[in-house]
Formats: C-alpha cells, sequence, structure tokens
C-alpha cells in the first residue's frame, strides 16, 4: 500500500498501519507535524482526565436552564455594547497608528521582520520552556533504551540525538545576547521540535520492536 | 475604578505596549575594483547573505544592519558600532563584527542581524561563511567554497568547481558547469542540472539529485536518497532510508542497510546489496548483481548476467537475457529467462520453498534437478539420461546447449514454459 496524506486518520486508529505512517513522515513534514501533535494531545489528555462522582451536577443544571427561560436580549442587539466597542477600536487604532508612522519616518522600516515584539518573545520563552519539559519528560523515558541501546536504528538515533544536542548549545548561547532574533530563536525551536521527534522515534522504534 | 476609566487606561497601555521595543535600520555601502581572479572573502553570522555575479572587476557591498532594542537611542548607538570590515590586499575580505553586547551595553537587550546584498566579478574565487543566516549565490562563475549552519545555501546557475557545506538547514543547488561537492549533517540536499560530477554526503536528512550529467556519488545515513536522469558512474550508500534511481546513464552501484532500493532504468550494470530492505528493479541494460537479506527481490527487464543472493525473502526476476544465478534461502524462486539465440546458463538454488525456472518455448538445456521431501516438475519433454526420480532429474532439453542446475531442500522444483 501506498500510504498518503488521507491515510493518516486510519493509521492513528489502527497500529498496523504506523510502521508505513512513519515511513511517510519521513518525506512528509505536514503529515508528521500532525502526528506529532496527535501524540502531544493524545499524551497531554491521559495526563488530564480524572473521574469523580457528580451526583448533584445534572439537577444543577436543569434549575439553572429553568431559571434561564426568559426573554433574552443578545449582546449584539445592545447599542451600548456597539458604542464601547467603536470607542475602543478609535482609541487603539488612533495611537497606534500614529506611534506605526513616528518610526516609519525615523528609521529604514525593514522589508521583512528579523526581530520579535516584547509579547512575541515571551510566547516564545513560554512555549520554549514547554518544549523543554517535554524533552526533559521523553529523555528520561527513553534514558533506559539509549543507555542499553545495541539495535543500529537506536545507535543511530542516539548519535542524532547527540549532534541536535551540542546544536542546541551552541543555538542556546547565540540567543542569550540576541534573544529578539527571530532566525535565532525559529533555529533553536526548530532543534528542539527535531529533538522531540527523535525521542519520540526512539521510544516507538522500542514499542514496534 | 469604574468601567469607563479601565477603557480609557486600555486604549493607552495597548498602544504602549507594543511600542515597548525600537528597530533601527542602517545602512553600509561600499563598492571597490578588484583584480581579475582576486579571492573574495565573506565571514558573516546572524543574517542573510545575497550574492550575485555579474560581468564586471569591481565588488558592490550593501548590508542593512538591523538593531532591536528597547529604545531608539540605544539602537541607534549599537547600530553604529556594528563594522563591516572590508580589507583589500592580495585577496579581498569583508567582515562583520558585532560589538560586544555585554562590554559595551551592559544586561540591556539588544538583538541585532545584518542582511548583505553583494554583487562579485563572477570570476572571482569566493569563499563565505555564515551562520544563523542564509545564503544565497547566483551567476558565479568560479570555484567557490561555502560554509553555512543553521541557513540554508541557495546556489543557481554556476560554473565551476563548487563546495557547500552546511549543517542544519538545506542546501539546494540548481545549474552549475563543473563538479559540486556537498556536505550537509543535518539538512536536505537538492541538487539538479549539474554537468559535472556530484559528490554528496549527509547524515540525517534526505538526498536528491537531478539531472548530474558525470557521476553521482552519495552517501547518507538516515534519510531517503532519491536520483534521476544522470550520468557516469553511480554510488549510493545510505543505512536507514529508502534509495530510488531512475534513468542512470551508467554503472550504478547501491548499498543500503534497512531501507528499500529501486533501480529503474539503467544503461550500464547495476551492483546492489541491501541487509534488511526490500530490492526493485527494471530496465537494467548491463549485469545485475543483488546481495540482500530478509526481503524481497523482485524486477524485470535485465540484458546481462543476473546474480542474486537472498535469505529469508522471495525473488522474482522477469525478463532476464543473459545467464541467471540465484541463491536463496527459505525462500522462493521464481525466474523468467527471456534468453534468445546463445543458450544462457541458469542456477537456481533454494531451500523450504518452490522454485520455478520460466523458459521459452525453444529453450534448449542439459538439466540437473535435485530436491529433497518434494519433487520435479516439467512442462517441457526431457530426454533423461542416469537418474530418473520423483525428486531428481538428470536430462536434455531440446539440443541441450547450456547447463541448467536446480536444487532445492524441502521445496518442490518446477520447469515451466513461458506463455508465447
Amino acid at each position: 500500500m501506498k500510504f498518503e496524506c488521507g491515510d493518516l486518520d486510519r493509521a492513528m486508529a489502527n497500529s498496523d498501519l504506523l510502521p508505513e505512517a512513519r515511513e511517510h513522515f519521513k518525506t512528509c513534514a505536514a503529515c508528521r507535524r500532525e502526528y506529532r501533535l496527535w501524540n502531544e494531545i493524545s499524551a497531554t489528555a491521559r495526563e488530564l482526565h480524572e473521574e469523580w462522582d457528580t451526583p448533584a451536577l445534572w439537577p444543577a443544571i436543569r434549575e439553572t436552564l429553568q431559571a434561564e427561560r426568559k426573554p433574552e436580549v443578545f449582546w449584539w442587539k445592545q447599542w451600548k455594547t456597539w458604542a464601547i466597542a467603536a470607542a475602543l477600536a478609535i482609541a487603539v487604532a488612533v495611537p497606534l497608528g500614529l506611534w506605526r508612522h513616528s518610526q516609519a519616518t525615523r528609521t529604514t522600516a525593514p522589508t521583512t521582520p528579523d526581530f520579535l515584539t516584547e509579547q512575541a518573545l515571551r510566547e516564545v520563552e513560554t512555549s520554549e520552556a514547554a518544549y523543554r519539559q517535554s524533552i526533559e519528560k521523553l529523555s528520561k523515558l527513553a534514558a533506559p533504551k539509549l543507555a542499553t541501546a545495541s539495535s543500529p536504528a537506536v545507535v543511530n538515533e542516539k548519535e542524532r540525538l547527540s549532534l541536535l544536542d551540542s546544536a542546541i548549545a551552541e543555538t542556546r548561547a547565540n540567543v542569550a545576547s540576541n534573544r529578539f532574533n527571530i532566525r535565532l530563536q525559529t533555529a533553536l525551536a526548530d532543534l528542539y521540535r527535531q529533538k522531540q521527534e527523535t525521542l519520540h522515534e526512539i521510544l516507538n522504534h522500542d514499542a514496534k520492536n | 475604578m469604574t468601567p469607563k476609566t479601565s477603557l480609557v487606561l486600555l486604549s493607552v497601555l495597548i498602544p504602549l505596549c507594543a511600542s515597548a521595543r525600537d528597530e533601527y535600520t542602517r545602512t553600509f555601502d561600499k563598492s571597490l575594483p578588484v583584480q581579475s581572479g582576486e579571492k573574495i572573502w565573506l565571514e558573516h553570522k546572524f543574517g542573510d547573505i545575497v550574492i550575485h555575479g555579474r560581468p564586471q572587476q569591481e565588488v558592490i557591498v550593501h548590508a542593512d544592519i538591523r538593531i532591536s532594542a528597547s529604545d531608539s537611542d540605544l539602537a541607534k548607538q549599537y547600530a553604529n558600532q556594528v563594522e563591516i570590515v572590508v580589507q583589500s590586499g592580495a585577496e579581498l575580505s569583508i567582515r562583520t563584527k558585532y560589538p560586544d553586547t555585554q562590554r559595551s551595553f551592559g544586561h540591556r537587550d539588544v538583538s541585532f542581524s545584518v542582511r548583505y546584498d553583494i554583487t562579485v566579478p563572477e570570476t572571482s574565487p569566493l569563499v563565505v561563511r555564515n551562520s544563523f543566516g542564509a545564503i544565497s549565490l547566483s551567476g558565479v562563475k568560479a570555484s567557490s567554497e561555502i560554509y553555512n549552519s543553521h541557513g540554508e545555501i541557495r546556489f543557481r546557475d554556476g560554473r565551476g568547481t563548487q563546495r557547500l557545506q552546511n549543517s542544519f538547514a538545506s542546501v539546494n543547488v540548481a545549474g552549475n558547469a563543473g563538479d559540486v561537492t556537498i556536505d550537509a549533517s543535518n539538512g536536505s540536499v537538492d541538487a539538479s542540472a549539474i554537468t559535472g560530477s556530484a559528490t554528496i554526503r549527509d547524515r540525517f536528512a534526505s538526498v536528491t539529485v537531478a539531472g548530474v550529467s558525470n557521476g553521482v556519488s552519495i552517501t547518507n545515513n538516515n534519510g531517503s536518497v532519491s536520483v534521476t536522469d544522470c550520468g557516469g558512474a553511480g554510488s549510493v550508500k545510505n543505512s536507514f532510508g529508502s534509495v530510488a534511481v531512475r534513468n542512470f546513464r551508467g554503472d550504478l552501484i547501491i548499498a543500503n542497510t534497512n531501507g528499500q532500493i529501486d533501480a529503474l532504468n539503467v544503461a550500464g550494470s547495476v551492483d546492489i546489496r541491501n541487509g534488511f530492505g526490500g530490492v526493485r528493479f527494471a530496465d537494467v541494460k548491463g549485469q545485475l548483481s543483488v546481495s540482500s537479506h530478509n526481503a524481497r527481490v523482485e524486477g524485470s527487464k535485465v540484458g546481462g548476467t543476473v546474480t542474486i543472493r537472498n535469505s529469508f525473502g522471495a525473488v522474482v526476476v522477469d525478463g532476464v537475457s543473459g545467464a541467471i544465478e540465484i541463491h536463496n534461502q527459505n525462500g522462493e524462486i521464481d525466474a523468467y529467462s527471456s534468453a534468445r539465440g546463445a543458450c544462457k546458463p541458469i542456477t537456481l538454488h533454494t531451500s523450504f520453498s518452490r522454485l520455478r525456472a520460466h523458459l521459452p518455448a525453444e529453450a534448449n538445456y542439459r538439466v540437473f534437478a535435485k530436491t529433497s521431501f518434494a519433487h520435479v516438475r516439467s512442462d517441457f519433454p526431457l530426454t533423461v539420461a542416469g537418474v530418473l526420480s520423483e525428486g531428481e532429474v538428470s536430462g536434455t532439453l531440446g539440443s541441450g546447449q547450456c547447463e541448467m542446475r536446480l536444487t532445492n531442500n524441502n521445496g518442490s522444483i518446477e520447469i515451466l514454459k513461458t506463455a508465447q
């Protein structure tokens, strides 16, 4: 069978198709990304899963529904809401426009963005922390397999991990003195992604064999 | 705080947050003449490099120095300290020198990048080093050495011997009259339209090569390899990825460990060694030699001799014009000879599986067929000389021009007539 992107859903439901899917991932970045996200969501969902007794839940819902059975005034029909929204939009847009205009006249505007904003950097750093946490967990899981690695495939993945680790260290050292540089942050994120994928491969390889 | 006050405060705060950092761009421009064939060095970091080769004897350097800082004064101050050092002598060198952020600017968050756009004489050899930025070259008509890490390399329409080295990003070559050597460790390689040879080493990414006229040598480890419409001597080594070669004009050697191998339409001979991946071939004009384990070997249309060794996988070959020699263990054999005219010897051996030789109606062989715990069957009338039992036959088929030896253990032997 020739595996195609359309087969991904079936592969996720049927583990027999996973070897072909993995072969396909080697050449298809989109499917690889989707598979990784699916794995992450599955892992997160497993962690979040909790069960508890809620005998009072349904009566409470019924009471609330009965109490709310009265003529409804939709928020978008209220003129006050519209007025506030318009005022807010003007209040934000005018100063922002002025600021941008002043920037454009003060410096030569770059054609492509080279730098992150403060807000974007915060988000990137939060994501990086989450990535590193996830990688640490995966590394712990993979550690026993790597320590006793004997199959050529795992030895090969181990070699790749060491290559990625040295690249991550190098990139992080550069990021430390150039934090808002988009290319550096992208390179670092890409290395983390590759490391995470490699660890997944190691764990999956072990599960497969 | 009333809702009205909150709204007013929000309308002021949002733009303030957005303007929390300032960016400043300074440009650098310099032109200077160079001698014919003078080497040009460029050493850079943090930003893209675009190089154009032109039929002129002048180097034109343009750089955009971009700074992001907490305020515009700081950004400007830093930008003014970034140096583009251009030194001419026997060779021309261009270097980016960033100020020491820690020493000059304390712990304040300054970020920076420099983008180059450089026009060079097309006949000047180049040495370019970059990291954390792409390198793009076009129209370079001299030998060059390009080193990068964490940024892609793109090379277009060049001439001369090119050496490109990258790690953690892709290398893309489209068009060079001359040999190209590419070293990549963790980035994909795509090379096409090279009138010369291509020598490519990679480790963990895919390699795609097309239109190389004078030889291809590829060593990869854990990524797929694809070679299309190439010529010369071909050698591909891989470990954990597939190898596919199509339309190759020359002799070809492929070695893999754990990946599928496909060799289609090869004008010369093909030598394939694989460990645990399947092998497929078709339209091989010369000889074919395959050594494999634990996987299926199949293919059709081979002009020369076929020699195959396998274990634990079926071997199916169709349309072989030359001699056939197949040694298998625990895998069935189906061998279709299409030899016309001069007789071509056939030797087939396997165990614990079925063995079938498919011959044209006019076949002429001295036949020796032997198996144990099974039987021998023939579509052809055999003139038996000597031994005849359910598991062993010695005899002559047609005029008996050359030898056909079929041996098996615990599996049947069949000599079948190919449908005309």
